[in-house]
């Protein structure tokens, strides 16, 4: 075999074949979050990548605000038909939520799915290769923000964080196409909730598939889906979306709702990280175990 | 000084790119079509054409691993694959006489190909599922027009900037 030791060429290529597969293999498998040197990398070009969207999200900023003032006349005018509706939906809130304090109290119920906190954050890049859906945002660990924390925008929730680095975290979107990318989501109908599981993107259609649903439940077009914080990681009741379509699986044994979700997934600019604040499953096993020791 | 004007480019076009991507998807012809910029592309090949072809590989070997780590997340990909791209241009060279319109060209037919290897490969790891008609439709068609306009707007100076920046290397 001297002749093929001699080819340069081909060990170069034979041993870059070897590591590439090794790498891809090293980044696909299951991980709570990406390793040292990476972070490091990201941080780095993470730094530059803050820099260098200031003057473009200003530019767009200007042309946006132009857009606004055109449309100025004609939101007011349907705004104000609006008006009156929330001050009745505002004073039932209120009354409600007050109710419900001083009934969970009474009751003794201590801590909600529903609480959280949140971390305000700038979308600063999108992923140009566009195969994955992920968004790049300007706040990481050191303001508190971990892996798989729910994220939203003043429209609903649009994903999750995926992994974090010091100064910079990437967050997948519901539309990414990720067998780990689930959320556990929850149908508001009249008499009982309905759940499913947020699996997929139609990308022909634009819409969210929600998969899983019992077969003999019926779900009206238009019921809102939230999220059911049963997953044990987001809060419950983030908006996703409005159900367009229901039909049943090839097998006939679930049915798949088409979700068009309440933000828009391309044009995202400001976002928020929610913590939840109760405790999840894996939290709670965790300390079970610390406590065995 | 002037040593710091290739990397500087780069690392200009390495950020244009996700800037670029927020206008994409747009609407044309009736459907969505995806926009993908691969300036970087251009730029590392025009690198390899004009100044000098092994720090273009080692330009496209850092830059590609800096693609992965920040923005897809799998790592290698882009590393291995924008240095090949510059390896396959040069045995294209080989048989072909280079001036800029055929520069473009190939520049042009290297970015399919790179776009085309990574679709085959999100297919075997299960991250696109889109079909080839889908492919061709939403993705392919339209990147390669918004490239070229790209290349149409940067070889010039491209070329320009590097011979430049090649010649006065040679000079000290």
């Amino acid at each position: 075999m001297p002749s093929f030791f001699r080819n340069k060429r081909l060990i170069v290529l034979l041993v870059s074949i070897i590591l590439l597969v090794a790498l891809i293999g090293f980044s696909l498998r299951e991980r709570d979050n990406i390793s040292l040197p990476e972070q490091f990398i990201k941080d780095i070009v993470g730094f530059g990548q803050n820099i260098a969207s200031k003057p473009a999200s200003f530019v767009q900023g200007g042309f946006d605000s132009v857009q606004d003032l055109l449309n100025t006349y004609n939101e007011n005018k349907k705004l104000k038909t609006r008006l009156e509706e929330l001050a009745l939906l505002q004073t039932q809130v209120t009354d409600l939520t007050r109710d419900n304090e001083a009934l969970r109290e009474q009751t003794n119920v201590e801590g909600d799915i529903r609480d959280y906190s949140t971390t305000n954050a700038t979308v600063i890049a999108r992923n140009p290769e566009q195969w994955q859906d992920t968004i790049i945002i300007d706040k990481g660990q050191v303001n508190g923000i971990e892996a798989d924390m729910a994220v939203q925008t003043a429209g609903g929730m649009i994903g999750r964080v995926k992994d974090t680095g010091q100064f910079t975290s990437t967050v997948e979107l519901l539309s990414a196409r990720n067998s780990v990318n689930r959320v556990s989501a929850l149908f508001q109908a009249e008499e009982e909730n309905i759940y499913g599981l947020v699996e997929g993107f139609d990308t022909e259609r634009g819409e969210l598939m929600v998969k899983k649903i019992p077969f003999d439940v019926p779900i009206e077009v238009g019921s809102k889906v939230i999220t059911s914080g049963l997953g044990g990681v987001f809060p419950k009741g983030l908006l996703i979306g409005e159900v367009t379509e229901v039909s049943s699986d090839e097998y006939g044994l679930t049915q798949t709702a088409y979700v068009d979700p309440a933000a828009n997934l391309y044009d995202i600019e400001h976002v928020m990280v929610l913590e939840r604040a109760a405790v999840g499953a894996d939290e709670i096993e965790a300390e079970a175990e610390e406590d065995e020791e | 000084m002037i040593r710091f004007v290739l990397p500087l480019i780069g690392i200009v076009i390495f950020y244009s790119e996700s800037i670029f991507a927020t206008f994409s998807p747009i609407e044309a012809a009736g459907d969505t079509r995806l926009l993908v910029p691969h300036f970087l592309v251009v730029f590392l090949l025009f690198l390899s054409f004009y100044y000098n072809r092994n720090t273009s590989y080692i330009y496209a070997f850092v830059f590609g691993l800096m693609y992965d780590v920040f923005f897809t997340g799998v790592l290698g990909i882009y590393m291995f694959l924008f240095p090949l791209l510059i390896y396959i241009s040069a045995l294209i060279f080989r048989l072909i006489y280079q001036n800029i319109v055929i520069n473009g060209l190939v520049t042009l037919i290297m970015i399919a190909l790179l776009e085309w290897i990574v679709y085959q490969f999100y297919l075997l790891i299960g991250i696109a599922d889109m079909n080839v008609q889908a492919f061709l439709n939403h993705r392919l068609y339209s990147t390669l027009l918004f490239n070229a306009a790209f290349i149409l707007i940067a070889a010039y100076p491209f070329k320009q900037w590097m011979s430049a920046v090649r010649f006065r290397q040679l000079e000290d």
